[in-house]
């Protein structure tokens, strides 16, 4: 045996040997770097004679090849080896929680006056804003309200002063729409709204209301029935049943107050009807041209029944625990 | 009101099933709130809206009832007729015919007072009114029967036995039925003697002149008064009866006579008494009574299904109007409700049954629906907030006085409710932070210290004598900013001005056009040294701090409170109209720290402002990425680390270009705060 097949000999057991990929690039380096034994051979080329050097290079290149091949076979194998206990010692707890992420809430009325726009924007109503602070004359005198008449022990009202009060509903927002615009008009409004009530778990002081009304021509309380019916399944779910029950509003006739068929019984949501010829006259338009509807709801009453929450006072209590549930 | 059932079946020939009864009468426009049960059968607690005074009587609810069957009602007709009776001149006078159209009365004599008849009682009671002898409870009963409020006087008590209605001359009094001693004016309307009040006419009677056991002749009054004149007596006396309920809202005035007829016809049944004489009567009726038309498909273009004529005149007919002509009503003297032509569209379609009602969408042309740009700008706003880890509340506008409610310096008066009832309802917020600040302590109390919210609401305040509204943005943090996660750190830092005014230059940022400047400020609510106020385009919008050290002590939460308030008015919602598109830089940038040690009192501002100054060209950003104190530096001194961003649009920056950048920056920093940097 020469002293070339005693080193690749060497070589090919050493990389059988080699028990990391690390030792196998230290093995790889000794064997066949620039300054490996193998390397060395090829210098003693030029010392042989002549006719010799064709074999013996043949040889050497023989055998750099046997080493590479080892090399990378046991390379793939220990590689692969590695990988597998990489892989074991990263194994992890998945069972631990996640890491919670910090997001906010939106308060559920927010949340509901946005869904209640949406609905609205969809069917073609403008969303307009009313002020809060709103004059005497547009929160009754402009709605058809008899001078001091019992329909108004039904409002409390919080006076400021003789002309201005607390709108006590949005329904404030028609009489300045239709002072200044010209039908046809979809207009709803969605605010708060205050009245004198003693607070308990279905009425306060402090409340939110959608108002919403069209005026137009050939206006009938079955386009009034198919609107609330369009708003009622967009809230409420499909195939929601609404029923018309006469009621007393001084802004509409006929008036109706509207219930939807909710859990085995018929629940009553809001008032509604025809705008009063009254009205439209005031601001001259031509009740005979032109007549309209109008219809409002609560916004709590909405989220309640909903969600089932229960209680008026938890909506502007702000107990974390409580936004929290419908972030 | 409670009706007992088999008292309205007296009147309507109609099925006595209380739940059939009830849906009828609910459907028909007479919500029944409940059915209760009583001695004479089932009652109906029956809620009756203000414009049907008509319906405050079985009589009245028992004409629905028979419209909505589709029956016609009779009412008995009185056998006796005003004729019989003998009349008894200068009985009454009446001086104040504005207020009284109608003044009628029967005298009786022979009249033995006692309990009343079981059957009255009973329905009384099941009314819920309480049995006092038999001439009241008749009074009460003709009441209840015809909604004519009747009053029974003890004759031999009345002054020259006479009647005077007129107003109360003032400072006089009258002692009322309840005991309480009223003090009158002119503008009451009272039933008198011929020497003081007996009676306010229409609400109570006095007790001097009332029926005792000792009565044995009557002047029962039966009268009209103007429903006005009644409701602001009734109102400034704080005095409600079931007269005055009535009178407020509608009377018959044609019944006046048939009630006191009906009312002295059963006290002589019972043999309570003898009619024996009446006044004159006062009434000047209309010549003409209101008759009104209705276009059957005029009907059913409103309502939205068909109307026959046939229907219309039916319908009408059973609610007591006469077909006059073709299409032509007279309206009953008990419906002044019934105005116009849509008031009898109403009739028909309540009685026929608003069920028939189809649902159809409205055709127009199509127009997308417009939202104020107010409206999307809070919504925008709720949502950058929410993702940014805030809560999202809803505060009263109506509040207490608070040493929080102001905004900033601002001290403008407040919007106060006129005669308010408690101080928590006393006035309109000029902040948001007394809600906030309310919340958050109600929250800590139950264990909640960490919190992070905002609420997007309107203040109020006094401008001039005008109140104006202006849409806020407020915000609070407290506590711990991160979630609560299982590593510690994972806790994140407790708030400090600096995250609120990160979340101020967040929103100010997306929403504001301009750029907005903090300056230190001097708000009272806030710690002197850990407030700013923020201007844009020279007008103050926003404040954020650090609660004050004395407030924080008062409201007991453990973590440090820090508050900003800023106006929405000059912000305007981001939309994609006014957005531009910037194409991303096509030659790298060099990023290079510089460490400069400046004295800590040293300003911020001052660095910002001194870069400003010199700013180089390929100078594209820069940020503060560290402050550092503490040795090896010497006390007095801070390191910042200021990270500059360098780049340029036309070529590729050389380390020369960025060096030389930085030799005047570090050369603007030494002069502008005797900045030193590392070796």
């Amino acid at each position: 045996m020469n002293e070339l097949d005693h080193i690749l000999e060497q070589g090919l057991g050493a990389v059988r040997a080699a028990a990391t990929t690390a030792e196998l690039s230290r093995i790889e380096s000794e064997y066949l770097g620039s300054k490996g034994v193998l390397q060395a051979q090829m210098k003693l080329l030029g010392a042989l004679p002549k006719e010799e050097r064709p074999a013996f290079g043949s040889r050497l290149n023989v055998a750099k090849a046997s080493m590479t091949d080892a090399m990378c076979e046991r390379r793939s194998v220990l590689a692969s080896q590695e990988t597998d206990l990489q892989i074991q010692a990263e194994a992890i707890d998945v069972t631990l929680p996640g890491r919670p992420i910090a997001i906010g809430a939106r308060h559920p009325l927010s949340s509901t006056i946005r869904q209640v726009k949406d609905v609205f924007l969809r069917l073609g109503f403008d969303i307009a804003e009313g002020p809060e602070i709103e004059e005497y004359r547009y929160n009754f005198e402009a709605l058809n309200y008899p001078e001091d008449h019992p329909a108004f022990d039904e409002m409390m009202t919080f006076y400021l002063d003789d002309t201005r009060l607390l709108r006590t509903q949005t329904t404030a927002v028609q009489g300045r729409r239709l002072a200044v615009h010209n039908p046809p008009m979809k207009v709803a409004t969605v605010g708060r709204c205050f009245r004198y009530e003693a607070v308990d778990a279905t009425h306060h002081h402090t409340f939110h209301q959608v108002d919403a009304f069209l005026v137009a021509e050939g206006i009938s309380m079955a386009h009034l029935k198919g609107t609330l019916k369009a708003f009622a399944e967009a809230m409420f779910g499909e195939a929601i049943r609404l029923r018309f029950r006469p009621d007393f509003f001084p802004f509409v006739e006929p008036g109706v107050d509207y219930s939807i068929f909710w859990n085995n019984r018929w629940l009553e949501l809001g008032g509604a009807g025809l705008i009063h010829p009254n009205i439209l006259e005031a601001n001259g338009i031509d009740s005979e041209q032109y007549s309209g509807f109008a219809f409002g709801l609560g916004i709590e009453r909405i989220h309640m029944v909903q969600t089932g929450v229960p209680d008026l006072r938890l909506y502007l209590e702000n107990d974390m625990r409580f936004l929290g549930q419908f972030a | 009101m409670k009706l007992p059932i088999e008292w309205i079946t007296e009147y309507a020939p109609i099925p006595s099933d209380p739940e059939a009864m009830a849906e009828k009468l609910t459907m028909a426009g007479l919500e029944v709130e409940e059915t209760e049960v009583s001695e004479v059968g089932a009652v109906l607690n029956i809620k009756v809206t203000p414009n049907r005074g008509d319906c405050l009587s079985v009589i009245g609810v028992a004409r629905e009832l028979c419209a909505a069957h589709r029956v016609s009602m009779t009412v008995p007709v009185a056998k006796r007729s005003i004729a019989d009776l003998p009349e008894q001149a200068g009985l009454v006078e009446v001086q104040a015919p504005d207020l009284c159209p109608r003044y009628f009365a029967l005298v009786l004599d022979n009249v033995r007072v006692g309990p009343s008849a079981p059957r009255i009682q009973a329905r009384l009671e099941a009314a819920g009114m309480r049995s006092i002898n038999n001439v009241v409870d008749i009074t009460n009963y003709v009441m209840l029967e015809s909604g004519q409020p009747l009053h029974a006087f003890d004759l031999s008590t009345l002054k020259g036995e006479r009647i005077v209605v007129r107003r109360a001359i003032s400072d006089e009094q009258l002692t009322t039925l309840d005991g309480v001693v009223r003090s009158l004016g002119p503008s009451n309307l009272v039933i008198a003697d011929t020497e003081s009040p007996v009676a306010l006419a229409g609400i109570m009677g006095g007790a001097p002149t009332e029926i005792s056991e000792r009565t044995t002749r009557i002047l029962l009054e039966s009268a009209h008064f103007d429903p006005k004149s009644v409701r602001a007596t009734s109102k400034s006396l704080d005095l409600r009866t079931e007269a005055s309920y009535r009178f407020e809202r509608t009377v018959d005035p044609e019944a006046v006579v048939s009630a006191a007829l009906r009312a002295g016809a059963l006290i002589e049944e019972c043999g309570a008494g003898r009619v024996v004489a009446r006044c004159a009567d006062n009434w000047q009726p209309d010549s003409h009574f209101r008759t009104l038309e209705v276009r059957p498909e005029r009907a059913g273009l409103l309502l939205g299904f068909e109307v026959s004529e046939q229907e219309v005149s039916e319908t009408l007919g059973n609610l007591g109007l006469v077909l006059e002509g073709r299409n032509r009503f007279t309206i009953p003297s008990w419906r002044p409700d019934l105005v116009r032509e849509i008031d009898l569209v109403e009739e028909v379609g309540r009685i026929l049954g608003y069920d028939r009602i189809p649902e159809r969408l409205p055709t127009s042309e199509c127009v997308a629906g417009v939202e104020d740009a107010a409206s999307i700008l809070a919504d925008q706003l709720r949502g950058l907030l929410v993702g940014a880890g805030l809560t999202e509340v809803v505060t009263h506008t109506l509040v207490a006085e608070h040493v929080l409610d102001a905004f900033g310096t601002d001290d403008s008066a407040r919007v106060a409710v006129r005669s308010a009832l408690s101080a928590d309802l006393s006035g309109l917020r000029r902040s948001l932070w007394p809600g906030l600040l309310g919340t958050a302590e109600r929250n800590a109390r139950r264990g909640r210290g960490d919190l992070a919210l905002f609420e997007v609401g309107t203040t109020y305040r006094m401008t001039g004598d005008v109140p104006v509204g202006r849409l806020e943005l407020g915000l609070l943090m407290a506590g711990k900013t991160g979630p609560r996660g299982w590593q510690p750190d994972a806790r994140g830092q407790d708030a400090d001005f600096h995250t609120v005014r990160g979340l101020l230059e967040l929103v100010l940022g997306r929403f504001a056009s301009g750029s907005a400047k903090f300056e230190k400020s001097s708000d009272s609510r806030l710690h002197p040294g850990r407030q700013a106020k923020v201007e844009l385009d020279g007008t103050s919008i926003a404040l954020v701090g650090e609660i004050h050290p004395k407030l924080a002590a008062e409201s007991h939460l453990k973590n440090r409170v820090l508050l900003a308030e800023l106006a929405l008015d000059p912000m305007k919602p981001s939309s994609g109209a006014r957005l531009e598109y910037v194409a991303p830089p096509r030659f790298q940038s060099i990023i290079r720290d510089i460490a400069p040690r400046v004295a800590t009192t040293c300003a911020y501002s001052t660095i910002q402002d001194a870069v400003g100054h010199v700013r180089p060209e390929i100078l594209e950003s820069y940020a503060l990425t560290d402050i550092f104190t503490g040795p090896p530096l010497e006390p007095g001194m801070k390191s910042l680390t200021l990270q500059f961003t360098f780049r340029s649009t036309e070529r590729t920056l050389t380390e020369a270009d960025t060096n030389e950048a930085l030799v005047v920056l570090r050369r603007a920093l030494e002069l502008a705060c005797g900045a030193t940097f590392a070796a």
